[in-house]
Formats: structure tokens, sequence, C-alpha cells
């Protein structure tokens, strides 16, 4: 493989995303041996993509930090929820970018307007990040949340191209996990096998917008190694499309 | 740094097969700043790579003495094989069986350690990368960078998307890359200690 080969077919960039053939992806990686220069820039686009990861990863965990916070919520009294309201703008403020518009934590939201006679709490609109992760929108999943209600509604008509969800888990028990995603029809549309969970014990998956058109889609997760007969985590998404 | 061309490669490989020592410690130096990238990217923590690095390596030379390398100019290319093959059969890295352009994040190795150090590259990295966002005053190339390197979208599509030229394109790829690496070096000094690789 050459230079102008490697210029004119974008190898580099396609090999960071890993859409080369396997004898391309063989004959590039050959090349590195003998070119410190691509080497150079494998390497760093490489470090590029793990710190988009990074920024991606923390967002997610800030998502999860505040969804978290709504179910911990749920469990106080009433009369505790003035105090509380004050804390959840907090949460609001730290900057997570939450454009699903969950209908049971819009419920929670208008309860708590009543019951703390407080006033009323506007949910982030727009990106709010320190240096925004343009494009992406951050939507937590928590299957304590989900469990028997609506499925959490996302909807798309903000001006994002990538969706992030971040799956909580109850209690991370396991290593590693296996994540279906399938739609109404039960067609299964992406599987992610041997997945990690982060420290925060949720796991993070990326979604081109583009891949979800509006409708009803359930994610499973099962732990690698647990028995069949177990059932997974189950957690639903409406998917609505502009207004 | 020390690269490994198809007439070295030939020349390295008939000093080890002659039991030429200090052949092996030269194929060595040349051929480990790409060897330790592609373990690095077969398998899932630091850790891993460095098994397989010193696995590959070992292999290697025991292989070249007992004269096995059928085309000693395409070293590379067996070292680069061995390193795949032990790879996929020890260190499965994960696998997606996605039926169409998806990405999963997974945390980044380092940060699941438990010394402070994993912590800060973690830390260090995103902010890094945030500086880099932030700069991108020209949201459309925030978009680029998100769209292809994270939500790993077809290229096409982004490009027409935002009525950019493939040159466009992969112009703002190759200036964030390039922006990384002065950021990441102006920093390494007092915060990572080295540069990856
Ligand atoms: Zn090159």
């Amino acid at each position: 493989m050459d230079h102008p080969q490697i210029e004119n077919e974008r190898i580099l960039d396609r090999y960071l995303v890993g859409q080369l053939s396997d004898e391309e992806e063989a004959l590039f990686e050959e090349h590195l041996f003998a070119c410190a220069e691509c080497l150079e820039a494998v390497r760093w686009g490489e470090e590029l993509r793990q710190g988009l990861r990074a920024v991606a990863t923390e967002d997610a965990a800030k998502a999860a930090v505040a969804v978290g916070f709504w179910a911990w919520l749920r469990q106080r009294s009433s009369a505790q929820w003035a105090g509380a309201l004050g804390f959840g703008i907090t949460v609001v403020a730290l900057g997570v970018v939450l454009v699903s518009t969950v209908l049971r934590q819009r419920a929670e939201i208008d309860h708590l307007r009543a019951a703390a006679s407080a006033p009323p709490v506007e949910a982030p609109s727009g990106p709010s990040f320190d240096a925004p992760l343009g494009g992406l929108a951050v939507v937590a999943l928590g299957t304590v949340r989900d469990a028997g209600g609506e499925p959490t509604e996302i909807r798309l008509d903000l001006d994002r191209k990538a969706l992030l969800l971040s799956l909580e888990l109850p209690t991370s028990t396991a290593e590693r996990y296996q994540v279906t995603l399938s739609d109404a029809a039960g067609k299964v549309r992406w599987r992610g096998d041997d997945l990690e969970p982060t420290p925060y014990d949720t796991i993070p998956v990326v979604l081109p917008v583009s891949f979800l058109e509006p409708g009803e889609y359930q994610v499973e997760v099962r732990a690698l190694g647990a028995p069949a007969e177990e059932p997974g985590l189950t957690m639903t998404f409406r998917v609505a499309g502009p207004p | 740094m020390t690269t490994l061309d198809p007439e070295s490669a030939a020349d390295l490989v008939a000093r080890i097969v002659a039991g030429e020592t200090a052949a092996e410690t030269e194929l060595i130096e040349r051929c480990q700043g790409a060897l330790r990238f592609l373990t690095r990217r077969y398998t899932r923590s630091e850790a891993d790579a460095e098994d397989l690095y010193q696995e590959t390596v070992m292999l290697a030379l025991e292989k070249i003495r007992g004269g096995e390398v059928r085309e000693p100019e395409r070293l590379a290319g067996f070292l680069r094989g061995l390193a795949k093959n032990l790879g996929t059969q020890r260190y499965r890295r994960r696998s997606f069986s996605a039926e169409t352009s998806v990405a999963v994040l997974p945390e980044p190795p380092d940060a699941r350690r438990p010394d402070a150090l994993g912590g800060l590259l973690h830390h260090e990295r995103a902010r890094l990368t945030r500086q880099i966002l932030a700069e991108l005053t020209v949201p459309r190339d925030r978009e680029v960078l998100v769209r292809y390197y994270l939500a790993e979208e077809d290229s096409t599509r982004i490009c027409d998307d935002l009525e950019l030229t493939p040159e466009h394109f992969h112009r703002v790829l190759h200036r964030a890359r390039q922006r990384y690496r002065r950021l990441y070096e102006e920093r390494a000094p007092r915060t990572f200690g080295s540069v990856p690789g």
C-alpha cells in the first residue's frame, strides 16, 4: 500500500472507524511497520477517538446521576420535596443535556411543582456542556425506573445527530453484558456482545439518530455467562418523530 | 523512529537465521512502534496488549530462527499476522454484530484501574477533547467529529447532510487530530508523562 492510495481512498480515516476490508486493513497495518508518518497519524487519531469516548462517557454518567435522582426522589415524602427540588436544579445545572422527555418524570415534576409551590422547573432546552459534544443527545434508560410504566419517550426534534443511551444497571453484577436492541416487530436491529459496564454501573451505547425511525424499541441487557433461563433486564423507549 | 522496510527486513531475517543476536535486538527496535500500536488495537486493555506484544515477539523470533519465514521482505506482514492470530485466539476484543453503523462506547480501560492515574488519564483525555471541541468555532466541524468518530456514521451521509465536500470532511478530521496532538504534547510533561504508543 502506498501513499497515493492511502490519500485517495481515505484509508487512514476509514481504518480508524473500522471500515476497511480485511485485505485493506492487513495491507495498511503492514504499511505501518515501514511508515512512521502513518503510524503517528493513526495513534493520534485513536487518541482523539478515545477522547471523544471519554467525553461521552462522562456525560452519560452525569445523565445517569440526574435521572437516578428522580428515582430517588420518588421514594421521598412530600415534605422533603421542597428541599429536594433545590437539589434537582443543582443536578440539572451540572450541564446535562437530557433531551428525552421522560413522561413519568414530567408527571413527577408537575407533582413536585404543586407540592412544593416553588417556581416551575424548566428542563434544559439546549446544550449546556462546558464544551458541548455537538450533535450528541444523552438519554438515560433505567431498568428500575421503567418497570411497568410508560416507555421513555425520546423526542429527536433537537438538532442532534447521535443518541447516547446510558443503560443503567440496578447493580453491576457481571463483568460483561450483551445488549440487544429490537424494534416493535421484534426484529433485532442491533446487538453488542461482550460489553463492559462503566464504573458508574451503566452501559453507554451510541446510535446514529438516522438509525432510529419513530416507533417503540426494546433493549434487553443480559449478563454474559448467566443461565439461559434467567431473564435479562428489559428497558423500553419510544422514539417520537419531529413535531 | 526506526521502521521496518522490506530491505532491512530481508537483511534482518538472514542475520537472525545465521544466529546473530544483535539482529534480534535490531528487529525489536524497528518493529516495536507498530507492533505495540497493533497489539493495543487487538486487545481490550493495556495489560493484555503487553502480554500479546511479548508473546508475539517471542514466537516471531522462534519462527524466524527456525527459518519459517518464507517471504523475508514481507516480515512486517508476518509479524502483523502473528499478532492478529494470537490476539483473536486469546484476547478476543469486543465484537459487534451490528446490522448498521453503530458504535458502543466502552469505558477506556484505564478509567477502571483503581489507582488515581487511571482516573486522571481518563479525565484529562476528556478535558483535552472538550477543549478541542470548544475551539471548533464552526458547529458543523464539531458535528463531523462526533458523527464520524463517535457514532461511526457513514462519511458519505455526513457529507450529504452537511453539504460538505469529501476534501473538507477529511480536512476537519486531519486538523482535529493535529490539534489534539499539539494540546496533548503541551500538557504531556505535566499530566501524562509520555506520549501514547
Ligand atoms: Zn505512510
